[in-house]
């Protein structure tokens, strides 16, 4: 039960190298698209959006107050990096499996504590518990014959002798249940379109969960229940609610970290040479210190402050551990604090250690995964697989630095057209080891060439750089970001890539409100739920 | 067509119900019979070489320097010369190197110069294929394996673009069998409850069809199908009665917060994860077990027992002690030729602990369980023909097979010409290995079928 800490009852090269053959590991970007009859443009929703393993997280965070761990959880397959498109998420054997024990798990530590905060000492009593548990837990009120077979369960031969026992096969069978698992969004038929009309449940989940990354409260489902939600003043007013709220942070930091890849905590999968000195609480440290990096930025103002900000800021929040890694004087001896960087070497969350671990190797440098990174991520730029064939690799000149080697092996035909869009971007980040610690020369005592250019989509000129804390302000005054991150919220609304033609409105009226650089993130959720189409689903 | 009593038995959906005691009968009819069972082996890289497992004639030929810790196993095992990758189409060089590599490797298809399989590995294929026979075991298949990959590719797939990741955690992979392990003879509650939940999460699945579109259906068939495998797996597991008793902990002295990635561990957790296939094996938990050494590039060390010289800094960016960066270092020098040595002898020991496990663990039916385990163990790279420049390839790839019973003439060398048309295929062991479960209609796998290797029935 390591996994789980019982609170009170409350409520994923060209990165690989692509063009040099190997030189890719198993990095987060380096996902697999759905194979030949599976493939599809994801433009559409299959009308159910499994949990992610942060969802699942937060959602039982919400309804019993236990902490749990989802690693066991099989990974979200990732579609041009992007872990919320709801059609390529597929439940299989071991998927099933692992939900059940995670949710046996949750049931036992669960189980207790419900029974000591009710006072119930048989099933019956329960039975007020269980109403309301069902309808947090399925987002919904259940159906009558829902509610009877599950409260069938508690007296069920199999179910157990004590009502402990009972009561975690009860739990254990709704956290095994698709009606938990899957938020649904499958609406009603509209005249003459190819969208569904959302019932108020439903756009209770799509909102709880695209500003909360949770299951929606009780307040939030009785708005559903009396009809609020279907009427835009009704979403807006449940808006500013949720955006008050302690958990809006959960939600701006669950976005943030799907546009800067982190799907999963990568400080510890390093070499052993690259982890001396660190502490085993160097994952947990590192992701506090950019939760609260993301926090200080997004919320830290009055009306909230821009996306763009979060690549601009020279304050990271550190303890003692992330200090070290970051060079930086005057951290806390307890806790975290915001500290300023040196802005000649390191600058916004693009420099945060646990960005740069999560798209480097586990030892050297990584400039062609995190040049990857940055043109997929920050410019919504998709970077095509290797050439069918890869010109050999040369033997390295002795002398040569590490940039002019990988520049030589990178500058035949066939790779020069990826490289020299990732390449430089890439070369900026080569100060930095694999946890994101600056080091001042290479190997041989020299100075880095972080300079280059960056090759910006659809723009005439390239925009010069030297070193990642220039190519930052770079990609921050960039409207091709701020477009970028635009339509990358729109996905992370949705579930789904934008369809030509049915989402243009949608996604250039979100460009635009991006547009404005007065524009908080608050502003963009603001945008996505006021849009009309936000109570719709586009089916197949 | 004349139907076999066990035919019939299928048809009538009993054949899974009535296993084990089939299994009785069967045993009485001719003699106790063990369950089929397969082992997968799989290790990163590889040696890059054309040397080894064993140089001489096919029946009198001597273990490799690399592969010695092997010698006591030698009786036991098959070794293969000049073996080729089909269905993984990376040419003769390193045009597309380890994405193809490893997605290829246990699976024989993949998309060409991408990371991509286009089906599931071979361990996962057996599983799915006794389960559909009717074969149903408390797990359809285990993977454990030394390096739990951060990524979505490797060798490892349950179905075409489905990657997983071995369980790299002993503690973590007894708590996953312990619940079908039991000795006082009344089913398992554990059992019965998980049986329980399922029985209602399926009922839940198929009531949420109705009102999905065409693409939300196909989604949630796929989860409610595998609601109902897993159930029935389960309920087989209450009839059958688990007979054995869990252990304490696994075999080892690292605790459960130990970090797993440390070179330190290896050969531990070897032994913990042997002992957990062993058991797994004996109790009838799971007729398929894979055990990956390391994963794709294989990107990590080893213990200190075998010294690993440093490597220079390689086009791959790597350098260091540790196996991929060796691979990217092009043409020879005593370092690397000390490097792959010594890689390669920790994986052959390694292997050597695990199958002295099998041999002497006995089954329910009092055999040992090498006697009806067919293993196979592959890696991921092989080397082209007279070159070591060119290290990134799909021929000449090291193979060995172990055990397997007296279906298998062991004791011998197959010399094959891992880089001509008529090699020796991999994908003809893996349809050696499906036949050797009993599933004797499959004639093929991957991206080519041209049935079981005869040879090895000598």
């Amino acid at each position: 039960m390591s996994r789980l800490r019982p609170w009170m009852i409350a409520s994923l090269f060209a990165g690989s190298l692509g063009c040099i053959g190997e030189i890719g590991s198993p990095l987060p970007g380096d996902e697999p698209e759905p194979p030949g009859s599976t493939a599809g443009d994801f433009t559409t929703s299959p009308g159910l959006r499994r949990l992610t393993r942060v969802e699942y997280k937060n959602t039982i965070k919400s309804l019993l107050a236990i902490d749990v761990d989802t690693d066991t959880l099989g990974k979200e397959l990732l579609i041009k990096g992007h872990s919320q498109i709801s059609g390529a998420q597929k439940t299989g054997y071991d998927d099933v499996d692992r939900y059940y024990e995670l949710g046996a798990e949750i049931a036992a530590a669960a189980a207790p504590a419900v029974l000591s905060e009710t006072g119930c000492s048989d099933s019956p009593c329960l039975e007020t518990f269980a109403d309301g548990f069902l309808t947090l837990a399925f987002r919904r009120e259940p159906s009558v014959s829902v509610k009877a077979e599950y409260m069938a369960l508690f007296a069920a031969p199999d179910a157990g002798e004590t009502l402990d026992e009972q009561l975690e096969t009860f739990l254990a069978a709704v956290l095994s249940s698709p009606h938990f698992l899957y938020r649904k969004e499958i609406g009603v038929p509209i005249a003459d379109s190819t969208f569904r009309e959302l019932d108020g449940y439903e756009v209770a989940a799509r909102m709880s969960y695209l500003v909360w990354q949770t299951t929606p409260d009780q307040e939030l489902l009785a708005a559903a229940k009396n009809g609020s939600l279907d009427l835009p003043n009704g979403r807006a007013e449940q808006l500013e609610r949720m955006l008050e709220s302690d958990l809006a942070r959960q939600g701006a930091r669950a976005f943030v970290f799907d546009w800067l890849g982190l799907f999963d905590n990568h400080m510890q999968d390093k070499a052993p040479l690259v982890l001396e000195g660190t502490s085993a609480e160097l994952p947990a440290n590192a992701t506090q210190s950019l939760e609260l990096t993301i926090d200080d930025v997004l919320f830290g103002a009055p009306g909230g402050g821009q996306l763009a900000e979060l690549l601009r800021t020279d304050g990271l929040y550190a303890n003692a551990e992330i200090a070290d890694l970051l060079l930086l004087d005057g951290a806390p001896t307890d806790g975290f604090e915001r500290l300023t960087v040196d802005t000649k070497h390191r600058r916004g969350v693009l420099t945060h250690p646990l960005v740069i671990a999560a798209h480097s190797k586990e030892g050297g440098a990584s400039p062609f995964p995190l040049g990857k990174f940055i043109y997929e991520n920050m410019l919504c730029e998709t970077i095509p697989p290797p050439p069918p064939s890869i010109p050999k690799v040369e033997e390295p000149t002795e002398g040569q630095t590490l940039r002019e080697e990988l520049e030589a092996i990178t500058s035949a035909d066939g790779c020069s057209g990826c490289h020299s869009r990732i390449s430089p971007p890439g070369f900026a980040f080569l100060p930095f080891d694999p946890i994101g610690r600056y080091l001042p020369t290479d190997k041989a005592g020299r100075p880095w060439d972080t300079k280059g250019e960056l090759i910006v989509p659809d723009q005439a000129e390239t925009a010069p750089f030297d070193g990642v804390s220039e190519l930052s302000v770079v990609l921050a005054d960039s409207q091709v970001v701020t477009h970028c991150a635009a339509k990358r919220l729109f996905r992370w609304s949705y579930g789904r890539f934008e369809q030509d033609g049915a989402d243009d409105e949608a996604v250039a009226a979100l460009q635009a409100v991006a547009d404005s650089s007065e524009t908080a993130a608050f502003e963009l959720i603001r945008a996505v739920v006021s849009d009309p189409k936000f109570s719709r689903v586009l089916v197949k | 067509m004349k139907l076999s009593r066990r035919d019939i038995l299928k048809r009538a959906g009993l054949y899974s119900l009535l296993w084990p005691v089939m299994q009785m009968v069967d045993a009485r009819a001719g003699g106790p019979q063990s369950p089929k069972r397969v082992l997968v082996l799989f290790n990163g890289n590889g040696p890059i070489s054309q040397q080894g497992p064993a140089e001489g004639s096919e029946t009198n030929f001597e273990l490799h320097d690399w592969w010695q810790p092997l010698q006591r196993h030698k009786a036991d095992g098959v070794f293969f010369r000049g073996v080729h990758q089909a269905g993984v189409p990376f040419g003769t060089h390193n045009e597309y190197g380890h994405q193809s590599a490893a997605t290829g490797s246990l699976t024989a298809r993949t998309t060409e110069g991408t990371n991509n399989a286009t089906g599931p590995s071979i361990d996962q294929f057996i599983g799915q294929e006794l389960q559909k026979s009717g074969i149903i075991t408390p797990k359809r298949s285990l993977l454990y394996g030394l390096h739990d990959d951060s990524g979505n590719w490797g060798p490892w797939y349950e179905a075409a673009g489905e990657p997983i990741s071995p369980v790299n955690n002993p503690y973590a992979a007894l708590d996953d069998l312990s619940p079908y392990l039991s000795n006082d003879g009344k089913p398992n509650p554990a059992l019965l409850r998980k049986r329980l939940v399922l029985e209602q999460a399926y009922k839940d699945c198929k009531s949420m069809t109705s009102d999905l579109s065409a693409e939300g259906k196909e989604m949630l068939d796929f989860h409610c199908s595998n609601i109902e495998s897993l159930e029935k797996s389960v309920s087989s597991s209450i009839v059958t009665g688990p007979q054995c008793i869990p252990p304490a902990g696994p075999n080892t002295t690292l605790g459960p917060d130990e970090n797993f990635s440390q070179p330190s561990t290896r050969d531990e957790l070897v032994t913990a994860f042997s002992d957990l296939i062993a058991l797994s094996f004996a109790c009838d938990l799971t007729r398929v077990a894979a055990f990956s050494f390391s994963g794709p590039a294989a990107r990590f060390g080893i213990p200190e027992s075998y010294p690993i010289p440093s490597a220079p800094q390689a086009d791959s960016g790597d350098s260091g002690p540790q196996h991929h960066a060796w691979t990217h270092f092009y043409g020879q020098s005593d370092d690397k030729t000390a490097a792959l040595r010594a890689f390669t002898r920790w994986y052959a020991q390694s292997t050597a602990t695990i199958l002295d496990k099998l041999k002497t663990t006995m089954d329910a039916f009092g055999k040992p369980l090498l006697d009806s385990t067919l293993v196979l163990s592959t890696c991921e790279l092989g080397c082209d023909a007279g070159s070591q420049n060119d290290a990134h390839a799909n021929s000449n790839i090291p193979v060995m097979l172990f055990g397997g019973g007296d279906a298998i003439k062991k004791n011998r060398l197959f010399n094959g010409d891992g880089t001509t048309d008529s090699a020796l295929e991999l994908h003809r062991l893996f349809v050696s290995m499906i036949r050797h479960t009993g599933l004797t209609d499959i004639d093929s796998f991957g991206n080519a079928g041209s049935g079981p290797l005869d040879w090895l029935q000598g």
